[in-house]
C-alpha cells in the first residue's frame, strides 16, 4: 500500500511539473482533458462502483455545475465563488433527484436520472439558446495554466476521495449494500442514507468538473453541458478502466483522450462509433475493464498483483 | 425406466446432493420422502433438466438425459409438476392446458387430450375460462397435474402435490395418483406427507441431507419403527 | 375552447404512436426482463427505411409497413443474438442493468451510423395526400395522421390476437410469466426470447414508419422516442396492450395541451416531468398489474 502512495505522489509531482517542463500547449491541453475526464468519470464511478447505482443522467450534475459557474463567472464573480456556487447547484440537484429515486429499484434510478438530464438540457436550450462566449478581453488574458492546475486539483481530490472511501467503513457499507441490499439492511446499514450520501459526493464532484469545464472552454452552447455524451464518456471511461476500482477511471481517461485526440477522429463522428462499439464490447466481454486485464496479465507474467492501489471490487 | 446414478448437485459453491441414486421401473409408483431440505426437490428439478448436475448420470428409457434442457426432456415423455404448481396464473385454465400440449408431437391430438383430461377432472371443465390464479388450492393442483398429463408423459414427477391442501383433498390427490398409475403412467412422488405417500406407493426412497438413507418396498419402510417414529410420528 | 380541442386531437393522434412505441418496448421488457434503451433508435431506423423506400422507389409509406416491420424484426433478432442474449444467464437485477448499459451504447452506435450514412439533416416524406384534412365543424383532423393512428391501433390489435389466440403467442406470454415452467411445457425459451425481442423491434419499425408519415425524422430523434416509450410504460404498467395505448394517447393529449398553455418549447419537458412525478408516487403505473 505504501508503494501505491509513493507512486501516486510521484505521479502528482510529475503532472504538476509538466507546464514548467514544456511549452507545447498541445501537451498541456491533452493532459488537461485527461484530468477533466478522469474527474468526471471518477465522480460517476463513486456512485456506480460502490453502490451499483447506474446514473444515466450524470450530465445533469456536470451541466448544472458548468452553467452556474459560467453564468456567475462571466457576470463578474470571482471564479472561486462561481465554482462553489456551481458545486452547490449540483449538490442540490443530487438531493432533489436522489431523495425520491433512490428508494426505487436500480433501473428506475437509471431512467429517472436520464429523464432529469434531458429535462435540464431541453430547458437550458430554451432559456439560454445563445452561445456562451468569452469576451475579447477575457480571451486576451486567457491562460491555460490555472485551468490545468484546477483540473489537476479536481482529479486529485476525487481520486483521493475514492481511495479514502475504499478503505473506510462507509465504503465497505456501500459495497455491502451493492452486493445485497436486503442483507445489508438486515445487519443494520442505513441503506438509503448511504446511497444518498454516495450520490451527493458523486454529484458534488460532477458539478466541480462541470465548473472546471466552464472555466476552461472559450465558447459553447449552454445546452451542450447537459449533452448525454458527457454521461456516456463517464460510463465508457469508467468501464474501460474498471468500474469500482480507484485507478480505473484515471487509466480509462488517459486511454480515452489519447485515442480521441491522437487519432484526430473528432472531425468525423467515427470516434463515437468506435467508442460505442468499445463500450458494448467491454460491458459484455470485459466487465473488469483495463485494470482487470492488467492485473490478469501481471498475474500471468508471474509477478504479484500490480494494481497500484487497493482495489475495491468489481462493479 | 429411469435410472439415477450417483447424482451430485450444487447451488454455486454449496453442494446439496451427495451421490443420490435411485431407480424407477415402468408402471410403478415410487415415493421419495424425507425432511425439509433433504434434497428431494433438487433431485426432481435435476431430473427434469432445470438444474445441471456436477456429477453422476441420469438415464431415461435407456438414454442419458443429464445435461439436456427441460424442453428436450419433456419431449421424451418425462413431465414434472413442480413444487408450488407453477401455473401461469394470469392465463386461463384452458390456456394452461393448451400450453401443456405445446409439444409438436402432442399438438395433433391436443383437442382430444383436452377433452379426456376434462373428463378426468370435471371441476376444471366448469372453470375453463377462469384465470388460474383465482382457483382454489385443490383446483390448482388438479390443473397442474392435468396440464402435465396432456402431453401423455410416460413418467410423471410430482413435487409435493399435497402441499397446502386440506386432508380431504390430500386423499383425493393420492387416489388420483393411483388412478393415473393405473392408466399406464409411471409416477414418482416427492412428499413430506410420509404416511400417505408410503401408503399409496409401491416402492420408496428416504432421503436426508442430500443422500438416500433408505429404500425398499413402501410397505416395509412404513413398518420400520425408525421411519414411523421420525417421520410419521406414530 | 376549440383551440384546446384541436390541440387535444393532435395530441391524441401523436399519442397513439407513443402507445405503439411503448408496447414494443414493453414486450421485450415483459418477456426478457431487459430494457432496450435503444428502442428509439430502432424507431428512427424504421422511419428512415420508409423514407428511402419512398424517395428511391416511390413506395407509399403506408405500404412500406409490410417491409419495415419484418426488416426491423430481423435487426432486432440480430441485436438479440449478438448482444442481449449473452445476458440471459445473469440474475435479474444485473441483467436489467447490463441491458440498460448495452442499450445506451447501442443507441450511440446506431445514431452515429445514421449520421454517417445519411447526414444529420431532417428528412420528411411528402406524398400527394400529405396536407389533406378532414373537417369536423371548426375542427381539423389531418388525414394521414389519422390513418397512421388507426393503423397503429390495428397493429396493436393484431398483436393482441397473436398473443391470445396462437400457440406462439401463448408461449411468449407463458415465458414472460415463468420461464422455467414454460420450459417444462417444452417451450424453447431462448427461441421465444428471440421472437419476443424481434417482435418488439418490429413494432419499433412500425412506429418509425407511422412517425415518418406525419413528422420529419433525423438521427437524433431516438432518445426522445425512447423516453416517450418509457414514460408510457411507466404510466401504464405492464398489464395490457390496450391500457398502454390509452396511456400513450393520454400522454399525447397532456403534452399538446401543456404546450399550448405554456409554450411549444416545453412540450418535451412536460412528459418528462410527469414521468418523474409518477416514478416518485406510483412506480407501478396507473393501469399496471405489476
Amino acid at each position: 500500500m505504501r508503494r501505491g502512495v509513493v507512486a501516486a505522489a510521484l505521479l502528482i509531482a510529475v503532472l504538476a511539473a509538466v507546464p514548467a517542463l514544456t511549452s507545447r500547449t498541445a501537451v498541456v491541453t491533452w493532459l488537461f482533458l485527461v484530468l477533466l475526464h478522469a474527474g468526471i468519470a471518477q465522480s460517476w464511478n463513486l456512485l456506480a462502483g460502490f453502490t451499483g447505482q447506474i446514473n444515466l443522467g450524470h450530465a445533469a450534475f456536470f451541466g448544472l455545475g458548468a452553467i452556474v459557474t459560467r453564468t456567475l463567472w462571466l457576470g463578474g464573480t470571482p471564479v472561486g465563488w462561481a465554482l462553489l456556487a456551481g458545486v452547490s447547484a449540483a449538490l442540490a440537484a443530487g438531493l432533489v433527484i436522489g431523495a425520491p429515486s433512490l428508494r426505487l429499484r436500480g433501473a428506475y434510478f437509471a431512467i429517472g436520472t436520464l429523464a432529469l438530464a434531458e429535462i435540464l438540457r431541453i430547458t437550458t436550450g430554451n432559456i439560454l439558446p445563445e452561445v456562451s462566449a468569452l469576451s475579447v478581453a477575457q480571451l486576451a488574458g486567457y491562460s491555460l495554466m490555472p485551468r490545468y492546475y484546477l483540473a489537476l486539483a479536481l482529479a486529485i481530490a476525487v481520486t483521493a476521495t475514492a481511495w479514502a472511501l475504499a478503505g473506510s467503513r462507509f465504503g465497505l457499507g456501500l459495497i455491502a449494500l451493492r452486493e445485497d441490499e436486503e442483507v445489508a439492511a438486515g445487519i443494520g446499514i442505513p441503506t438509503f442514507r448511504h446511497k444518498l450520501l454516495a450520490l451527493l459526493v458523486s454529484s458534488l464532484f460532477a458539478g466541480l468538473a462541470g465548473g472546471v469545464f466552464a472555466y476552461y472552454h472559450p465558447s459553447f452552447y449552454p445546452a451542450f453541458a447537459f449533452n448525454p455524451l458527457w454521461t456516456f464518456d463517464a460510463l465508457l471511461i469508467t468501464f474501460l478502466g474498471g468500474v469500482g476500482t480507484v485507478w480505473g477511471p484515471v487509466v480509462g481517461a488517459a486511454f480515452f483522450v489519447l485515442v480521441r485526440e491522437g487519432l484526430a477522429l473528432r472531425l468525423t463522428e467515427l470516434h463515437l462509433l468506435i467508442f460505442g462499439l468499445l463500450f458494448v464490447f467491454v460491458v459484455i466481454v470485459f466487465p473488469g475493464g483495463l485494470m482487470e486485464a492488467a492485473s490478469t496479465l501481471a498475474r500471468r507474467l508471474g509477478s504479484p498483483a500490480k494494481a497500484k492501489m487497493p482495489r475495491i471490487e468489481q462493479g | 425406466m429411469l435410472e439415477v446414478r450417483d447424482l451430485q448437485v450444487a447451488y454455486g459453491d454449496q453442494q446439496v446432493l451427495w451421490g443420490v441414486s435411485l431407480e424407477v421401473r415402468e408402471g410403478e409408483v415410487v415415493a421419495v420422502v424425507g425432511p425439509n431440505g433433504a434434497g428431494k426437490t433438487t433431485t426432481l428439478l435435476t431430473i427434469a433438466g432445470l438444474l445441471r448436475p456436477r456429477g453422476g448420470q441420469i438415464a431415461f428409457l435407456g438414454s442419458r438425459i443429464d445435461g439436456l434442457p427441460p424442453q428436450a426432456i419433456v419431449e421424451r415423455g418425462l413431465a414434472l409438476v413442480p413444487e408450488g404448481r407453477r401455473l401461469f396464473g394470469t392465463m386461463t385454465v384452458r390456456e394452461n392446458l393448451l400450453l401443456g400440449g405445446y409439444l409438436p408431437r402432442v399438438r395433433p391430438q391436443r383437442a382430444a387430450r383436452l377433452a379426456e383430461v376434462m373428463d378426468l377432472f370435471p371441476v376444471l371443465a366448469g372453470r375453463r375460462h377462469q384465470r388460474a390464479a383465482t382457483l382454489s388450492g385443490g383446483e390448482q393442483q388438479m390443473l397442474a397435474i392435468a396440464r402435465a398429463l396432456i402431453a401423455r408423459p410416460r413418467l410423471l414427477l410430482l413435487d409435493e402435490p399435497s402441499l397446502g391442501l386440506a386432508p380431504r383433498l390430500v386423499r383425493r390427490v393420492f387416489s388420483l395418483i393411483r388412478e393415473i398409475a393405473g392408466g399406464g403412467v409411471t409416477v414418482v412422488v416427492v412428499e413430506q406427507n410420509v404416511f400417505q405417500a408410503l401408503e399409496h406407493a409401491d416402492r420408496a426412497y428416504v432421503m436426508s441431507n442430500g443422500r438416500v438413507t433408505a429404500s425398499g418396498p413402501a410397505r416395509e419402510l412404513l413398518a420400520q419403527d425408525e421411519i414411523r417414529r421420525t417421520y410419521v410420528g406414530i | 375552447m376549440t383551440i384546446l380541442l384541436q390541440n387535444a386531437i393532435f395530441g391524441a393522434l401523436v399519442g397513439g404512436l407513443y402507445g405503439v412505441a411503448a408496447v414494443g418496448l414493453a414486450l421485450a421488457f415483459g418477456v426478457l426482463k431487459m430494457l432496450n434503451v435503444s428502442h428509439g433508435e430502432l424507431i428512427m431506423l424504421g422511419g428512415y427505411l420508409s423514407f428511402w423506400l419512398f424517395t428511391l422507389w416511390g413506395v407509399d409509406p403506408f405500404l412500406s409497413l409490410a417491409l419495415t416491420a419484418p426488416a426491423l424484426f430481423l435487426v432486432g433478432a440480430v441485436l438479440y443474438q449478438g448482444l442481449f442474449s449473452r445476458l440471459i444467464r445473469f440474475p435479474d437485477e444485473e441483467k436489467l442493468k447490463s441491458s440498460i448499459l448495452i442499450g445506451f451504447g447501442l443507441a450511440l452506435i446506431l445514431q452515429t451510423l445514421a449520421i454517417l450514412a445519411w447526414q444529420a439533416d431532417e428528412r420528411a416524406i411528402t406524398t400527394a395526400y400529405t396536407g389533406q384534412v378532414l373537417r369536423l365543424g371548426t375542427l381539423v383532423v389531418p388525414i394521414s395522421r389519422l390513418a397512421a393512428f388507426a393503423l397503429g391501433f390495428v397493429a396493436l390489435g393484431g398483436l393482441h390476437l397473436f398473443l391470445s389466440r396462437t400457440d406462439s403467442g401463448r408461449a411468449i406470454r407463458a415465458t414472460a410469466e415463468d420461464w422455467q415452467a414454460a420450459s417444462l411445457m417444452g417451450i424453447p425459451v431462448r427461441r421465444t426470447y428471440l421472437y419476443a425481442f424481434g417482435l418488439g423491434s418490429a413494432l419499433a419499425g412500425v412506429s418509425g414508419t407511422l412517425v415518418s408519415i406525419g413528422d420529419a425524422i433525423s438521427p437524433s430523434i431516438g432518445l426522445s422516442w425512447t423516453l416517450k416509450a418509457l414514460i408510457v410504460v411507466v404510466l401504464a404498467g405492464l398489464g395490457s396492450i390496450f391500457g398502454t395505448f390509452v396511456a400513450g394517447v393520454l400522454l399525447g393529449i397532456v403534452e399538446s395541451i401543456s404546450a399550448f398553455l405554456l409554450g411549444g418549447v416545453y412540450r418535451e419537458v412536460v412528459g418528462l416531468v410527469l414521468f418523474l412525478l409518477i416514478l416518485s408516487v406510483r412506480p407501478a403505473g396507473l393501469f399496471g398489474r405489476n
